[in-house]
């Protein structure tokens, strides 16, 4: 028999909150949480606004061997220690190897460091002024860099490899695993977890995702992709999924986690249940790297993949937490592919993007999305998409505009969608969901 | 890996320093290091040789298995990756889209592993040097100027940026596969190419496809890695003669020497396998990852029992004694710290029995490819399960004392490959194995 996989801790430091309470509290609000950028000056970028951490995240500057400083190994750090408090958790004895190896990481890390500015003194003593106009010499460059470790050696935050392993050792881990598939990274991180759960490698899995991206080169690199808003005058209002006024997503900064447990595991140890991962669902579009498969053929299949793995019809579905990034192309493609699964009943399911308030956390978006949909599941209230005011003829469903909604949520399905055409659909419910 | 279904490798492929997986093949049966002083873009950098790939990206369309490729949006590490994933399929006959139905591609998944998508530095260094703040030659301190960030962004474009998300080499080859299952990029030094399998081995187990591509990229010779690499003092010394600079498990070694690298195997149920006709190579007996927590963040690891259970438990997963294993294809990454341990960890679960089974360690021909390692570790023992010959151990001549009394092979051997255990450890302390049984 198929083991089952439950939710028994949360912990987020994401734009609006390090309390998962009060992130859920301030979205059922419609609190916008996107501002102008403050981490530099963006006056001179064409896309000045983002959802940043604009709150200290305490914590140690140092795990055993590992540098806690760097802001995503802050976040994760941070996220981590407060899903695994709430699980009631702490890390085995050292030499308790059969607990560690029931114990596993499974973290998504993504784009973003400003390690490559380190470099910057090493530009400037090798080629002089930035307005010279001679030409660069590379090897030169090189053989410089390679003589000044200490400044080198700050490029090891390109690498974000470091934050699975502290965690690792924060939880106690036997395994510690990275991926990343892009803004599908969060969801597909709780879908490697479940896996790893189901086959009986682990008892209990810390999963999640940490991004750090608004920094000087993501910021102007995205904006030339056409990726992001250009409504700088109007942070509050920028991202608008499903609007017809949409023009792009507002970059993120964040963490969250999860406790995933094996639920004979959980109830012996008499852990708090917030949910079940009842189906988790993937499929790829094998399309192109920055548009979706426009019919949305591979959403809908990680969609139909997820109903599938959790044994529901597609009527057990209450909610949609929506990938709904505020692209055109993404909006229109997912509400196409929402269409083709739940056919009539699509436009009968509430559908909201929790993007509309912290912007898009990439490979975090999906572990913080799924946390909205447990608190939905919990307290029976839907969060809104904020920011709809113009409706698109291609976006027709009922995206629960502007105002929380009382709605009670059974199974909540969780959407994301990565550039390069990955797609994970994970089904969430109360232990009962889908089964009543 | 626990579930019940066996898994079979049907076919493989890579690319080296030495070039794709035959010449890699014919490069270690002669005994010859690919190693080779640093030149076309390489200049500058430490530690002044490697094991860089022989291919411009402009050639690579021309190479086998080079269906789909579009360098231009590639970083070197997705370069690597889609090579190896082309190679992979073209072996195995499934580099054809047009013969696949809808069906076929819903189930098949491709997982890749990375260390990371390092861009070259070129650019981004014009990009922060611009940046700087224009009194700042004067002053000798380097300042950022935020009004100049779209002056030092002039060249770029978005697929700069987009090129870089490490999601990439996977994005690119699930299009280059014409896969639409499962795909995922598993990031990670050494030991991720070994955790790819496995978990491509959890998605067959599970149901989630019939057929995985899996693998991983490492492009050793990457000015960022070299560079971060100097900086933990983690390379080989400079001025070494190239050819006799990386030294697996040998006390000579003075540390890595880079080299680029990609490789991936097809790995399929009986069924699929069946179904296609495809010849399996070796079953899939075994996987196993596990975290130690190492001294430093880029290791060393404080002792080798760790490593001694990773091998131990891969054995019992496998149903196998030490006593079994024909050929261990080990890490040898030829840093001091880690080689030692390695070699006692070895001496410890095999004991006598290195006197029989053969050691591998490609390092010595190819440099250490990063994340590619343990997958072309795997390349090259199938062709020793298919060609029944062991290629004699490079620049293995004084190894560390836990290998007291080690097989040595100097020439080429024939031999018959049963049973494979493959390893790949990780400074940072991340190690993974996979056992491998001739079909």
């Amino acid at each position: 028999m198929t083991r089952r996989v439950v939710v028994t801790g949360m912990g987020t430091v994401t734009p609006h909150a390090d309390e998962v309470d009060v992130l859920f509290a301030k979205l059922c609000a419609g609190e916008s949480a996107v501002r102008r950028i403050s981490l530099f000056d963006p006056s001179s970028v064409p896309c000045q606004v983002a959802a940043e951490v604009r709150y200290p995240v305490s914590g140690p500057d140092s795990i055993g061997p590992y540098d806690l400083r760097p802001r995503a190994m802050r976040f994760a750090y941070g996220a981590a220690t407060r899903a695994l408090r709430d699980a009631g958790l702490t890390a085995p004895d050292e030499d308790d190897l059969v607990a560690r190896s029931r114990r596993a990481v499974q973290l998504a890390v993504g784009v973003g460091s400003t390690a490559m500015e380190a470099l910057g003194p090493i530009t400037l003593s090798t080629w002089g002024s930035p307005d010279s106009v001679e030409k660069r010499d590379l090897p030169a460059f090189r053989r410089a860099a390679a003589q000044d470790r200490q400044t080198t050696a700050l490029l090891d935050e390109w690498f974000i490899d470091q934050a699975a392993p502290a965690l690792g050792m924060l939880f106690g881990a036997d395994r510690v695993c990275t991926a990343a598939s892009a803004c599908a990274s969060g969801s597909h991180s709780i879908l490697d977890a479940t896996h790893q759960l189901r086959l009986g490698h682990a008892d209990i899995v810390l999963c999640g995702g940490v991004c750090t991206p608004i920094t000087r080169s993501m910021m102007p690199g995205f904006a030339m992709l056409s990726a992001l808003t250009s409504r700088n005058d109007d942070p509050a209002a920028a991202s608008r999924p499903f609007d017809l006024e949409r023009d792009g997503f507002i970059m993120a900064e964040g963490s969250s986690m999860l406790v995933l447990e094996d639920l004979e595991h959980a109830r012996a140890r008499d852990a708090h249940i917030y949910a079940e991962v009842l189906g988790v669902g993937i499929a790829t579009d094998s399309y192109r790297l920055t548009d979706p498969e426009p019919t949305g053929r591979g959403m809908a299949a990680s969609m139909r993949s997820a109903l599938a793995d959790a044994g529901l019809n597609r009527d057990a579905v209450d909610y949609v937490n929506a990938h709904g990034t505020s692209t055109k192309l993404n909006d229109a493609a997912e509400t196409e592919a929402l269409k083709a699964v739940f056919a009539e009943r699509a436009y009968a399911v509430p559908v909201s993007s929790s993007k509309s308030m912290f912007g898009h956390l990439i490979h975090a978006a999906g572990v913080t999305e799924a946390i909205v949909c447990i608190k939905s599941i919990n307290s029976g209230v839907v969060a809104p998409t904020i920011n709809q005011h113009s409706s698109d003829p291609d976006c027709d469903l009922d995206y629960v505009p502007n105002t929380a909604r009382d709605h009670k949520v059974g199974v909540a399905l969780n959407n994301s969608f990565g550039f390069g055409g990955q797609n994970v659909s994970v089904l969430l419910g109360d232990l009962n969901g889908g089964r009543a | 890996m626990t579930a019940s279904a066996e898994l079979w490798i049907t076919a493989y492929g890579a690319v080296t320093g030495a070039g794709d997986e035959t010449e890699f093949r014919a490069a270690w049966m002669n005994g010859s290091s690919a190693v080779r002083p640093f030149e076309d873009g390489h200049e500058g950098l430490p530690p002044g040789y490697g094991a860089a790939m022989p291919w411009t990206h402009k050639q690579v369309r021309a190479l086998p298995g080079g269906r789909g490729m579009r360098p231009g949006t590639m970083t070197a590490s997705t370069f690597l990756a889609v090579a190896g994933i082309g190679r992979a399929l073209a072996n195995a006959g499934l580099d054809d889209p047009a013969a696949d139905s809808p069906d076929v591609a819903d189930r098949r998944g491709v997982y890749l592993g990375a260390y990371t998508n390092f861009p070259a530095l070129k650019k981004h260094l014009k990009l922060v040097h611009t940046m700087g703040s224009p009194g700042a030659a004067e002053s000798g301190q380097y300042q950022m100027d935020d009004s100049r960030i779209m002056d030092g962004m002039k060249g770029f474009t978005g697929f700069d940026f987009l090129k870089l998300m490490n999601n990439m080499p996977t994005a690119h080859g699930a299009i280059q596969a014409h896969g639409r299952g499962p795909a995922n990029t598993l990031l990670g030094y050494s030991s991720v190419g070994l955790q790819t399998i496995s978990r491509a081995c959890d998605g067959l187990q599970l149901g989630l496809a019939d057929q995985f591509v899996a693998g991983a990229c490492g492009p050793g010779t990457m000015e960022g890695l070299t560079l971060v690499h100097r900086a933990h003092g983690l390379l080989a010394d400079e001025g070494l003669d190239p050819a006799r600079a990386a030294r697996p498990l040998d006390m000579a070694a003075t540390g890595m020497v880079p080299g680029d690298g990609g490789a991936a195997v097809v790995i399929e149920t009986t069924e699929s396998a069946s179904k296609r006709g495809a010849a399996p190579i070796a079953r899939i007996a075994a996987c196993r990852d596990l975290f130690v927590v190492p001294t430093a963040p880029r290791g060393p690891l404080a002792d080798s029992l760790g490593i001694q259970r990773l091998v131990r438990t891969t054995l019992d997963e496998a149903g196998w004694a030490p006593g079994d294993v024909d050929y261990l294809s080990a890490t040898g990454l030829g840093l001091a710290a880690l080689d030692r341990l390695e070699a006692e960890a070895y001496g410890a679960v095999f004991g006598e029995h290195l006197a029989t089974l053969y050691l591998a360690v490609h390092t010595g021909v190819v440099g250490f490819s990063e994340a590619a390692h343990g997958p072309v570790g795997m390349v090259a023992a199938l062709q020793a399960i298919q060609d029944g010959m062991l290629p004699p151990q490079v620049n293995m001549e004084e190894c560390w004392p836990g290998l007291a009394g080690l097989r040595r092979v100097t020439q080429p051997e024939a031999a018959e490959i049963n049973k494979v255990l493959v390893v790949s450890l990780a400074p940072e302390g991340t190690l993974a194995a996979v056992a491998l049984e001739r079909a």
